[in-house]
Parts: C-alpha cells; structure tokens; sequence
C-alpha cells in the first residue's frame, strides 16, 4: 500500500510540478493550434478580400495569423489547471480514486497526523511519473498534419493573381501599348507630352481619363478635317477646276485659316516632308500658287497623309484598346467591349461628346479619302464662315438659336440613350449619365410647374 | 506508541475480507447486504435490514455476531413488548444485610450487538425505547444513565409485506439507523445454493475472527480516514439535493419529496465510505465509495410527499436520481 520512506514538506507539490508543467503546456499547444486553426480561417478570409476587393496591406494575413496564434497560446495557458484541479485530473486520468486530491489538501493544512502522512506517502507511490515519452503524447502529429493541412488550405488565394496586381498589370500594358502607339505615330512635342501624361498616370480613372482627352485630341483635327473635306467636296463644281477653288481660298483667307496653314505646315514638318512639299506650302502662304504646284503638293501630301494617318489610325487604335482594357478593370462588366465613349461627366478634363462612330468612320476613311484633306485645306474659307455661324446658332443663320430648353434637353438625352445603348460603356458611367439627365429632367418639371 | 498506519490499514483490509468471507460463507447471494453490514460495523452505525421472510436477515446477523465474537442478544419485536423489557428495569432484590434494595436488572439492550428481530411490529412507544440507546449509546433509567458495553450496534430488521398491526417506525428512528439494507429476494442459482447449505443440517455459524477490542481500534481507524474537500462537497451536495427546494435537487424530488435526508444521512455517507475506503486498500475517500453507499444511507432518510406516497414511488429511484444529478453532472 505505502512505502516507508520519509516524506518531506511539499513532496505531493514538487510532485505535482512536472504534470503542471506538461498540462500547461499541453493547453498551450492546444491553444496554438486552436489559434492556429482559427488563424487559418482568418488568413483565408483575408486573402479571398485581398484577392476579390484590393488589400491595402499585404502583411495583414501574416500579422492575423501571427496574433491568433499568440492569442491561442496564451488564452490556452490560462486555461491550464491550478494543483488542486492538475490533481483532481490525475486522479480522474489513472484512476487513483481521489488519492492526489486528498494529498495535497494535507499537505497543504499541513496535517501532522501519522494517517496523514501514510495517506499522502500513498498517494506518491501512486503518482505516475512524467516521462519525454508522455511528452511526445500531446506533440500529436495528426495534429501538426491537420495544421499544416489548414494553413496550406489557407495561404491557398495567395497563389490568385492580386485584383491590384491585376488592375496595374492591365493598366500598364494598356498604357504601354497606347504610349508606344503614340511614340510610334509622332515625335511632336504634343504627341510627347500626351505620351508623357500617359506614362504618369496611377489609377485606371486616371488612365480612363487621359486616354479620353488623347483620344480626342487625337481624332478632333483630323475629324474636322475630314469634315471640312466632305463639306468642300460636296460645294464644289464638279466643273470647278481645283485652281479656282485654291485661287478662291487664297484671295480670302481670314487669319485663323492663315495660322491653321502655319500649323500644318509645322505638323507636316515634323514628319521630314521632302523640300519641295515644303516648297508648294510656302507658295500657299504667299498665295502663288498654281495648278502644277497644287498637283505637287496634291500629289506628296497624298504620300504623306497615307502614312501618317495610317499611323494616327493605329495610334486611335491602340489607345481605344487601352481604354477598353482600363474600362475592363474599373468595371469588370464591360471587359470584352471596346469602350469607345469619349468622355464621361465628371472624370475627364475634357468637355463631353460621344463621337466613337465619327471617329470609327474617320479612322476607316482617311486612307481612301487622302486628297479630300488637301481640298479640305485649300477650300477652308466657306468652313471658317460655317463654323463661326454655329457658334450663335443653327448653321447659316448669323443669330442665335432660340430653342425651348425643354426640346433641348429632351433631344440631348435621345442622344445620350442612343449612345449608351450603342457604346459599351462602365455601367458606373451608365448610371452616372442616366442620373445627370434624370435630375436635368427634374428640374425641367420643376420649372415647367412653376 | 507510533501508528503504523500502512500495517493497520492492511490489517483493517484483510480482516474486513475475511468477515466477508465467512459471513458470505453461511449467507449464500447476499454480497451487497454483507458488505453494507460490516461497514455499517466498523462505521460505528446501526442497520435496519429489510426484505421478505426466509431471506436470511437474521442469518445474517447471527453470522455476523458469531463471527465477531462479542456479547450478542436477541429482541423479537411483539405488540406487547414493553420499553423495559429492552432497556431493563429495576427490580426488588434481598442484599447481604437481610434488607431489600431495588437492583437494576439490565435489558437485552447492554449488549454489543442487538438483533431487533421485526422491529416493526412493537409499539412505538417501544421502538422509542431504542432512541437513546442508538443515538448516545447508553440509558437512561431513573436518574441513572448507564453507558451501553461498546462496541454497541443495533441491527433491525423488518418484513416489508405483513403491514397489518405493524408500527412503521417513526421519521426520528429511521433517521438513527446508519444505512437501511434492503436483501433481495434470492434468484434460482442462490436458491439452489442455499439448499445445499441448509438442508443438509443446521448451517455452521463462522469462527469469531475479532474480539471487541478488535473492533474498536478498526472503528477509530476508519475515523482517520481524510477526505478531500471535492469529495466532502459532493457529499453534501448529495444530501442537499435530497430536498426539493435544493436547486440541484431533480425533478422526481421536487415531485415525490416531501422533506429530505438530515444531516446524519451526510455524517452516515462519509463515515460508511471511510470503512469502504479502507476496506478497498486505500487511505482516503473517493466518489466511488460516496456512490456505493448512499443508497443504503438515504433510501430511508426521504419523507415522500402525498404525490409520492399515493404513486407509491420507491426512495431507491429518487436516491438513484439524486446520485446521478449530483455526482454525474
């Protein structure tokens, strides 16, 4: 039943000591992995926001798994019993019908009597002792399997593709195509600059924003121009020789179509026209200009044009492409579409108007349309008179237009409608539109009830 | 003289096997109310032994007083009997001098065990004349209280089916006796086995195995027995619980009980499961032992209420309840 040996004071504690140490470390570790576990969730749920919204912070996984793991293990450690309940375990644990218990309650009121002694000698003999191999108990290896299993399971989106690195990597080539397309077309200091504004954009909104305004300025001069050449063509007489249309531009050149000349001349110049294109444009200016100088020039701007406009085509081009893959990534909805709206309220710097069919139309005829540009240039005088009559009103008409405000909205919004359901446009900017002429519309209730 | 507490305790074991063996001997099939027996002995408890006739209860009590070896009387509870024809009377005696003197003629009671045989069917009156006896362990006549021989331990026994002119004993003396032993009808094989054992001839009484002394010092060393404050709070739980306004009481007590076990039904626990303990070979009380003998020490303690008494409900059930909100929760 017992031993003989002496028993000293606190024998039954010092006992007790290594089984405290182990449970404590036992629910420590199952802290840790209680922590660990719940780490795993939280890494994963932190990844899949990463991957699905943006995470601003890439450490955050690791600094949640690292704080739930502290938290298991500490949390764990102070669940760790106290001696009285270690000993109530161990007798629960190797059946030893509350002998621990018993002991360490004389030992603690310090029971001098010799029954007590013999009881607590007792219960030593029966304590179990602490070995490294009932150490090896609580470092189960199913459980470093099923953590290492859920950690795994939970760094698994980091192997997705980042919805940032997704948004720059598209941003970039996007930009990158449009901004070689734009190197590739021109080395004019404005070509340069827009190519330049380009390559400092940060967000898609701002890519969106500068590859509207680019565009528009790409396509605006040469859609004028093809305008104006379209408009010329179809005032002159078939019968008219094209002397008498330049003979009539140079008599009567009002100073905007002077400096538009000047302008074309330094465009033209960027592109190393050969000398005597440079030749027939000074005879413009001077106004001696004769039918073989207009076939001349006819003749080398034809070669000229074709290959800058076919590379403004492939510059529109690209940067249409770049905007229809900023698009995709502010609105994952229209990835696949061309964007081609312009400008959209509120996030260009740009005035706004839809022209993407106009432009699809220039960018498709310019190459066959390559002579009408030199007429255009030659016939601008009846253009100049139409574009400053629009500036009051309908065309023609030198007075203003006075149209009712309500017909005015009513028919921009058809336009609107008939653009958004023509274009692939960000739903975003969808909505934005609709809302714009929604409160236009309301406010022309208002007024029309007053 | 210093205590060598690990040579009595083996002692106290074996000694306390070998009672068993000769009691289990002679009383073929009755192991628990055996074992109850003798801790109730060396608990220094009186038992109240229940079952029908022919189940050996008396048997019982003879083996036990035989093998004890100790002074033993025998008391057949009658109608009739009166409280001095247990504890004694004074009667008229001629002394040296030729005068007469009153002399105290002890009853049946100054004895070290007494077999109250159908303890039920005396009077109240009567069975009260055992209180103080039971209680302080001696009695009082006249202005002369005189000390009962110890070991003193009363075990009584009663037929739970004859009702007619019987006297249920009072709550007071129920609450007296340390544990109340129910022994079962026996089954076919035991049957068969006390067959063998008693028709052959009268059934051999056991060798006394202890002296009185013997006793004694076994019953101050199951006093020694420590017990953990866990297991001295599952006790008193327990007992708490037998009383329907505990919160820890279960629904059957709430229903069935009209007022719960005393505080002698505690003291009974944990002295009965001291002498387990050390019946077992071990030094301190566990739960097992508060299991194993609170059904005999509270099975009597719990007053039914009008409900439980009317669905006749058994104060084995409610005990088994309580055991098992208490001690299994």
């Amino acid at each position: 039943m017992t031993s003989s040996r002496a028993l000293g004071d606190g024998e039954i504690a010092a006992a007790l000591r290594p089984h405290l140490h182990r449970r404590r470390l036992q629910a420590a570790l199952a802290g840790l992995w209680a922590g660990g576990l719940i780490g795993s969730l939280v890494v994963l749920g932190l990844l899949l926001v990463g991957r699905l919204v943006g995470n601003p912070t890439g450490f955050l996984p690791l600094v949640g798994m690292a704080l739930t793991l502290v938290a298991g293990t500490v949390v764990g450690r102070l669940r760790a019993p106290g001696p009285m309940a270690m000993a109530g375990e161990i007798d629960e644990r190797c059946g030893l019908h509350a002998r621990i218990q018993t002991a360490y309650e004389l030992e603690d009121r310090r029971d001098p009597s010799p029954f007590a002694a013999a009881q607590r000698r007792d219960a030593l003999d029966h304590l179990p002792a602490v070995s490294l191999a009932a150490r090896r108990e609580f470092l189960s290896p199913w459980r470093l399997v099923l953590l290492t299993l859920a950690l795994g399971a939970a760094w698994t989106p980091a192997l997705l593709p980042r919805r940032e690195s997704t948004e720059t990597h598209a941003l970039t080539e996007a930009v990158r195509d449009a901004t070689d397309a734009l190197d590739q077309m021109s080395s004019d200091a404005t070509v340069r600059d827009l190519s330049e504004r380009l390559a400092r954009v940060r967000s898609a909104p701002e890519a969106f924003a500068a590859l509207s305004d680019i565009e528009r300025q790409l396509a605006s001069p040469s859609v004028a121009a093809l305008d104006a050449a379209r408009a010329e063509l179809r005032s002159l007489s078939s019968a008219q020789p094209l002397s008498d249309g330049l003979e009539q531009a140079a008599s009567n050149v009002p100073p905007d179509l002077a400096q538009e000349l000047l302008s074309l001349r330094a465009r033209l110049g960027t592109l190393a026209p050969p000398p005597e294109l440079m030749g027939a444009l000074n005879e413009v200016e001077t106004a001696a200009v004769s039918p073989d100088t207009l076939r001349r020039i006819a003749h080398a701007l034809r070669a000229l044009e074709a290959d800058s406009s076919s590379r403004a085509s492939e510059a529109l081009a690209a940067i249409r492409r770049a905007k229809a893959a900023v698009a995709a990534v502010i609105d994952p909805a229209s990835a696949g579409s061309v964007a081609r709206t312009d400008e959209v309220p509120g996030q260009e710097s740009g005035p706004g108007n839809a022209r993407g069919a106009q432009l699809e139309g220039f960018s498709s005829g310019l190459s066959r349309q390559d002579t009408l540009e030199l007429d255009s240039q030659l016939l601008d005088t009846a253009k100049q008179q139409r574009v400053y009559a629009r500036r009051g009103g309908e065309a023609d008409s030198p007075a203003p237009a006075m149209l009712p405000f309500v017909d005015v909205v009513l028919s921009a919004q058809r336009q609107a409608d008939a653009a958004l359901s023509a274009e692939s446009i960000p739903r975003a900017y969808e909505e934005r539109v609709r809302a714009y002429y929604a409160a236009l519309a309301r406010i022309t209730q208002e007024d029309m009830t007053r | 003289m210093t205590l060598d507490v690990a040579a009595e305790a083996r002692a106290f074991r074996e000694g306390v096997a070998e009672l068993r063996r000769a009691i289990e001997a002679v009383v073929v099939g009755q192991t628990d109310a055996v074992e109850h027996v003798v801790v109730a002995l060396f608990a220094e408890g009186h038992v109240l032994i229940e079952g029908v006739p022919g189940t050996g209860k008396t048997l019982l009590v003879r083996c036990l007083a035989s093998a004890l070896g100790v002074d033993t009387k025998r008391v057949q509870f009658t109608p009739d009997l009166m409280p001095s024809d247990i504890t004694g009377t004074r009667i008229l005696v001629d002394d040296d001098s030729g005068g007469r003197r009153f002399e105290f003629q002890p009853g049946p009671v100054f004895t070290n065990i007494l077999l109250a045989d159908e303890v039920n069917r005396a009077t109240p009156r009567t069975q009260s004349a055992l209180l103080q006896a039971m209680q302080e362990r001696n009695v009082t006549e006249g202005d002369t209280t005189r000390a009962l021989p110890a070991p003193f331990l009363v075990l009584a026994t009663q037929n739970p089916l004859e009702m007619e002119g019987t006297y249920p004993l009072p709550e007071a003396q129920l609450d007296r006796f340390q544990l109340k032993i129910r022994v079962p009808f026996p089954t076919a094989e035991v049957m068969q086995q006390i067959l063998e054992t008693t028709t052959a001839g009268p059934a051999p009484l056991p060798e006394p195995i202890f002296s009185g002394d013997d006793v004694l010092r076994m019953q101050s060393l199951a006093r020694m027995v420590p017990v953990a404050s866990t297991v001295r709070g599952a006790i008193v739980r327990l007992v708490m619980a037998t009383h329907p306004t505990d919160e820890r009481a279960p629904d059957s007590v709430r229903r069935y009980v009209a007022f719960g076990a005393s505080p002698r039904g505690a003291q009974a626990i944990e002295h009965t499961s001291k002498v387990r303990a050390l019946a077992e070979g071990r030094l301190n009380v566990s739960l097992g032992d508060v299991r194993a003998v609170a059904l005999p020490a509270l099975r009597h303690r719990l007053l039914l209420s009008f409900e439980g008494a009317a669905d006749r409900v058994e104060t084995d059930t409610l005990v088994r309840d309580v055991v098992d909100a208490v001690l299994d929760a």
